[in-house]
Formats: structure tokens, C-alpha cells, sequence
């Protein structure tokens, strides 16, 4: 097999800049071992390899995962009073109301007059976004909104001139349900705020036939419910930074029409890992984890990928979210600069291990290490059960 | 599609935080059930936060100790919310009492409270508003979590929420100081107030008038808290300096009639600093339980 052309080729949405991409990531992982970035479900080895046993068999199913995970003896108290067995039950939960209530959205390209497409769909639920700014509303609040409103246009036949009036009454039930009474506007402010060109009767008079329609049942799992569970299950991590470039990313690609048509935990999954799967291989082994827990198959979550990363790279954003420090060495002599650091002291040594991870993962040099898009990673399912083991082992030997 | 007879019961059996609630007979099943209505007429809002809430919560927690959402049914001006019917209240219960009340029942009681509320917190809902009058007993003596509408989910991360929850009584310190994050401990001092008022057979522990009253008495009974029981309590939006009250009553004289571990449990739920009360969970596990009654205790519960 030859893996490096599959590794160029694989590469989507990367900067063209080479040696910036190779500079930036060996400086991410650097700053991510510094902070000490330990997988909670995998801080066993244990587990780690009772994990990845079981990769022979059938995919991961939900039920021997939260055996797994959920019995393990690992409870520790996470800063806000979760432990990681509520942390995981979170995620089985979460992904059980998924498949119960989830529905792929396909947006038309091309439209009748009196249809709702695609471009109607990204425009209106650009505007909520907005809204969602102006009203200092919390992310999970537009989540369900726009969550809402694509399940609302799934089930019924909307024209577009009635879209903004489905889309506001949606944000309005998101509100009602997740902000607290005292940020609530009325229906008239939020009709005066949003400029909207529907009545405070229609808002009103929607929302019933919204609420009746959906059966009542508003609560539905979004990517940012995901993202958070995710996020959490790192310990060390300052999940503020990662979760406003992420949280960014993720609203980048929910405006996209296409998206509707990705589970929601896919699409989180994609836009972690083109972000964060590619600097620290602690992430790839939750994320291929995750991904085995929620029968996400291999080809969609490259597809998914591939498309995010249009989306991202279209808005110009892909791997910009970290600071970005110009350095002086030859951009290309990566190991080089592996070596300079590890002078530094006995504390970059770690970020060597991890780095080398990466390059031992994907049995590449480092140059290639440096374009390694981890769109490879979920090609290769039959590579997948060797994955885990390489972070399990000893330094290896180029680092030395 | 209307199966059911309502306004069985002439007076308002109970008014919840929107909408007053009635008895009526389902009429294909025959069942009882309780019809609580809201009125949407004259109002900009449409359906109020509070009981989209109730429906969106109760939908998904559906547990023994927790009281059933059966249906939603709307019609032009009004909503109605079909309930599992339980005959009294807490409140109603303990006045039926007449100041006695057996222990056995009382730690029947607030073993399905816990249940209940341990199933909430699991579920990441916090409930914001226990009270007597929202704990509804039914004829078999089983209590069930009711009135969410000042309940909401919780989760990561934690979030600034509203300090203008939970009826005075049975508010916590933290909250009474303006507290906005917070998250299931504060359940677990209004499940402390109510355990006391039980064991009381339905004398308020903490019947305060105002907020200052409110925090005065609570002081009174644990003392006052310092920055060294409570980091960071002078931090706290609202926070006054109170007096240093020194502890003067012993817990034996404000719940005679509780047994020591009841009373160590008891301790454990009132704490000023909120990061030491017991969770729920922990509470279930409480030696005080150690002899419950086995018809209460389900075959899933800790022990």
C-alpha cells in the first residue's frame, strides 16, 4: 500500500503552506503536552488494550462500551462535580436520543419558487445566529434552534416566504427551554430585535403548530452537547480555548445546508478531528473510540470530513484557530527542531513521545508527518486495531 | 380525541407555579388522572417558559418517584397537561397528621425523595423548587417529584443560571447570596429542609420572612460561615456580613424525634458551603436507610 500518496492526496483543507502547517503543529503539541493533556477514558492501559481486543469482533456496540467504561472503577471528580461514569453515561444517553430522534435533512439545491432550498435554509439560519449573538444566548440555545427549525422543514412543507416566521418561532422554543426567565424577551421585543417580517401573532401561532408537529418533543441532541461531552473528557485541557475554536467551527458548518444530512455526532467527530485529531494522538484513540460507540461507518465520517473541511477552508479558518509563532529554523528540518527541543529539558521530552506518536502511527518521516491529514486514519479501518498500541509503547527509537 | 371529563373537583386542588390543576376520569381507560391547565389567551408570550419546560423535562424523566406526564393537549386558547393523579400533596399530608407522624414513614419518604431526585440529577435536570407542597403522595404511600416549571437541564459546562429560584424556606445560603452557579447541591438543601420538616410532622425548619431573616436563622442553627468553613463566600454577589452567630441548639432538640443517624444524615444536607453536601446518590447509601422497609427499596437500588 503506498501510504504517503494516500496521505497527499488525503489531504484536504490543509493550508498550502507546508512548512507553516509543520511548524504550527509541532508547536501545538508542545503546548498541549505541556498542559498534560491525559485522555480520562484511556488514562488506564488497561483499558486501552481491553478496548482494542474487542476490535476483531463486532463494532463496539453501546452496551459493552458502558460496560467497558462505565464499571471500570474510574470515577473521578471532574472540576464541576462530574465524575467520568456520568461523563460516559452522558455520551450513551446522548447518543440513544440521537438515533431515537435524529433524522437526515436533505436540502434541494435547485428549487421551484414555492420551495425551500438550500440557500433559503443557510440564510435563515445565518440570521438566527446572529440573533443568537444580539441576545448573548448561549450556544446551545441556536444549536436547538437551528436542530429545531431542520427538523421542523423535514416534516412539513414550508414556502420560503414563511421560513423566517418557522425559524424565529424555533429560536424562540429554544430560548424558552434553555435561558433562564430573566434574559427572555417577549415576543414583541423579539419581534422589534430581529426585524423579522412576521407578526407577534404569527410568531405565536407557529410556534403551536411547530410544537404540535414535532409532538411536543423538543429536546434534541445537538453537535454542541457532543462537543461539550467530548471536551470534558480530557482532564487538564482548558476547554475554553478549545471549545470557542471548536464551537466556532462547528456553527461554520451547521449553517451548511449539506450538514443536515450528518448525524450530529458525525459531524462533531469531523470537526474535532481536523482541528485537534492531527496535534495530539490522545484524541485519536477518544475519537476512535466515540466513533466505533456511535456506528458512525468509515465512509461517512470521510465524507463528512471532507466537506468540513471545504466549509472551513472556504471561510478561510482551517488551523488558524492556534497562535501561530514564526520560527527561524528551516521549516523543513522537522527533526531538527525535535532535537532542539528536547535540550530545553526533561519536559519536552513528553512532546517528543507524542509527536513521535504521530509519526510512528501513520510510519511516516517527519516531513510527511507534517501533511499527515488524519483523514487517513479513518480510511484504514483494517490499520485501526494497531493504532492504540503505539501509544501504549515506549519511546521509540528516532527520538533518540 | 377529548377522552377526558374534566373539572371533576370543583376547587382548585392545587395551584402550581402557572396554570391551576383538576381531577377528572379518562374515558375509555377509566382511569383518574390530574388535568393541570394554562390559559394562553391575553399574552404575548404563547406558551409560557415554565410549562414548556414541565413538558420538555417530564418527557424524559420518567421514573416512580417522579410524577408521569401523560399527554399534551391543546386547543385554541388554553393547554392542558395530562398527569398521573396522586390524592394529596406533602403539605396536605402533614396537616392530616396533626403534629405525629410515624418515623418509618418518614424515612419512607425521604428515601423516594432521594430516589427521585438522584434520578433527576443523573439525568442532568435540576429541580429548583422542592417544597412539601410539591412532593405529591399517593394511596400507596409512594411520593413522587412534581412541578418542574422552575426546573432545567444542566450540564458541561456550568453555566451562570438565575438566583431567583427556589421558595425562600428552602433555599440554600449560597443562593440566598446571589449564587449563580450552581448546580444539584442546590436540591439537596431544600431535601435537607424538607427531611426536618418531616421528622417535625410538618413544622417548617426555616420559616424565614425575608432573605435576611431567611440566612439569620439558618446562621443560628449552624453558625455563621467564615471564609475558612466557606472559601470565597465573601465573593458571593449578594454577600452582607452577618453576625457570628454561635451554634447554641443541639440537633437533638430541633428533630427530637429523628434517630442519630438521621440526624447525621440531616447534617450532611444542611451545609452552608455547598460543595460539602451530600449528592443524592451518596445520601441513598446513608446508614439512615439501613433498615428500610425491602417493599420500598426497588431491586435496582444501592444498598
Amino acid at each position: 500500500m503506498d501510504r504517503s500518496s494516500t496521505t497527499w492526496q488525503g489531504e484536504s483543507g490543509v493550508s498550502d503552506d507546508s512548512c507553516q502547517t509543520a511548524e504550527f503543529r509541532m508547536l501545538a503539541v508542545g503546548q498541549r503536552c505541556n498542559e498534560n493533556i491525559v485522555p480520562l477514558f484511556f488514562n488506564n492501559k488497561k483499558h486501552l488494550e481491553v478496548a482494542h481486543n474487542h476490535e476483531h469482533e463486532q463494532p463496539v456496540n453501546v452496551d459493552r462500551t458502558k460496560k467497558l467504561f462505565g464499571n471500570g472503577g474510574l470515577i473521578m471528580k471532574l472540576h464541576n462535580g462530574l465524575d467520568m461514569r456520568h461523563l460516559m453515561k452522558m455520551l450513551v444517553d446522548a447518543l440513544a436520543k440521537e438515533q431515537d430522534k435524529w433524522k437526515p435533512v436533505h436540502y434541494k439545491s435547485q428549487t421551484g419558487p414555492q420551495e425551500v432550498g438550500g440557500i433559503h435554509r443557510d440564510e435563515v439560519i445565518g440570521w438566527l445566529l446572529g440573533l443568537n449573538k444580539r441576545f448573548h444566548f448561549t450556544p446551545e440555545t441556536v444549536a436547538l434552534s437551528i436542530a429545531l427549525t431542520d427538523r421542523f422543514l423535514n416534516l412539513v412543507k414550508v414556502r420560503p416566504k414563511y421560513l423566517q416566521c418557522v425559524a424565529i418561532s424555533c429560536f424562540y422554543i429554544a430560548a424558552k427551554t434553555l435561558e433562564e426567565d430573566e434574559v427572555l424577551p417577549s415576543a414583541v421585543e423579539l419581534v422589534k430585535a430581529s426585524q423579522c417580517s412576521c407578526a407577534v401573532s404569527d410568531i405565536l401561532r407557529m410556534e403551536m403548530i411547530i410544537l404540535d408537529k414535532l409532538s411536543w418533543t423538543v429536546k434534541t441532541v445537538t453537535q454542541i452537547d457532543f462537543l461539550h461531552i467530548l471536551l470534558e473528557s480530557v482532564v487538564n485541557m482548558t476547554p475554553s480555548r478549545h471549545m470557542s475554536i471548536l464551537s466556532r467551527n462547528l456553527f461554520y458548518c451547521v449553517a451548511n445546508h449539506k450538514m443536515a444530512a450528518f448525524r450530529p455526532i458525525t459531524l462533531t467527530l469531523a470537526v474535532i478531528s481536523l482541528e485537534l485529531e492531527q496535534i495530539t494522538p490522545s484524541w485519536l484513540s477518544i475519537l476512535y473510540t466515540v466513533q466505533k460507540m456511535a456506528e458512525v461507518d468509515v465512509d461517512t465520517m470521510i465524507r463528512c470530513r471532507e466537506i468540513a473541511a471545504q466549509i472551513l477552508k472556504d471561510k478561510n479558518i482551517l488551523l488558524t484557530g492556534y497562535q501561530f509563532r514564526a520560527v527561524t529554523q528551516s521549516p523543513s528540518n522537522t527533526l531538527a527542531r525535535t532535537r532542539s527541543f528536547k535540550r530545553k529539558g526533561d519536559q519536552m521530552e513528553e512532546e517528543d513521545d507524542v509527536y513521535d506518536g504521530i509519526k510512528r502511527l501513520y510510519c511516516e518521516d517527519p516531513p510527511s508527518v507534517a501533511k499527515t491529514c488524519a483523514s487517513e486514519f479513518w480510511q484504514r479501518p483494517e490499520r485501526e486495531s494497531t493504532v492504540p498500541s503505539q501509544f501504549t509503547r515506549a519511546k521509540p527509537v528516532c527520538a533518540n | 380525541m377529548k377522552m377526558y371529563l374534566g373539572n371533576y373537583l370543583p376547587n382548585k386542588r392545587h395551584t402550581s407555579t402557572y396554570g391551576t390543576v383538576f381531577k377528572a376520569k379518562n374515558r375509555e381507560t377509566q382511569e383518574i388522572v390530574a388535568l393541570k391547565r394554562v390559559r394562553l389567551d391575553d399574552d404575548d408570550e404563547g406558551v409560557p417558559s415554565s410549562a414548556l419546560r414541565e413538558i420538555c423535562l417530564l418527557k424524559e424523566l420518567k421514573h416512580r418517584n417522579i410524577v408521569r406526564l401523560h399527554d399534551v393537549l391543546h386547543s385554541d386558547k388554553k393547554l392542558t397537561l395530562v398527569f398521573e393523579y396522586c390524592d394529596q400533596d406533602l403539605k396536605k399530608y402533614f396537616d392530616s397528621c396533626n403534629g405525629e407522624i410515624d418515623q418509618d414513614t418518614v424515612k419512607s419518604f425521604m428515601y423516594q425523595l432521594l430516589r427521585g431526585l438522584a434520578f433527576c440529577h443523573s439525568n442532568n435536570v435540576l429541580h429548583r423548587d422542592l417544597k412539601p407542597q410539591n412532593l405529591l403522595i399517593n394511596k400507596n404511600g409512594e411520593l413522587k417529584l412534581a412541578d418542574f416549571g422552575l426546573a432545567r437541564a444542566f450540564g458541561i459546562p456550568v453555566r451562570f443560571y438565575s438566583a431567583e429560584v427556589v421558595t425562600l424556606w428552602y433555599r440554600p445560603p449560597d443562593v440566598l447570596f446571589g449564587a449563580k452557579m450552581y448546580s444539584t447541591s442546590i436540591d439537596m438543601w431544600s431535601a435537607g429542609c424538607i427531611f426536618a420538616e418531616m421528622a417535625n410532622a410538618g413544622r417548617p425548619l426555616f420559616p424565614g420572612n425575608d432573605v435576611e431573616d431567611q440566612l439569620k436563622r439558618i446562621f443560628k442553627l449552624l453558625g455563621t460561615p467564615t471564609e475558612e468553613t466557606w472559601p470565597n463566600i465573601t465573593h458571593l454577589p449578594d454577600y452582607k456580613q452577618y453576625p457570628m452567630y454561635h451554634v447554641s441548639t443541639t440537633w437533638q432538640q430541633v428533630v427530637p424525634r429523628l434517630n442519630v443517624k438521621g440526624r447525621d444524615l440531616l447534617q450532611r444536607l444542611l451545609v452552608c458551603n455547598p460543595s460539602g453536601r451530600l449528592s443524592a446518590e451518596e445520601g441513598l447509601q446513608h446508614g439512615y436507610f439501613n433498615d428500610l422497609s425491602p417493599s420500598i427499596r426497588l431491586p435496582s437500588d444501592p444498598f
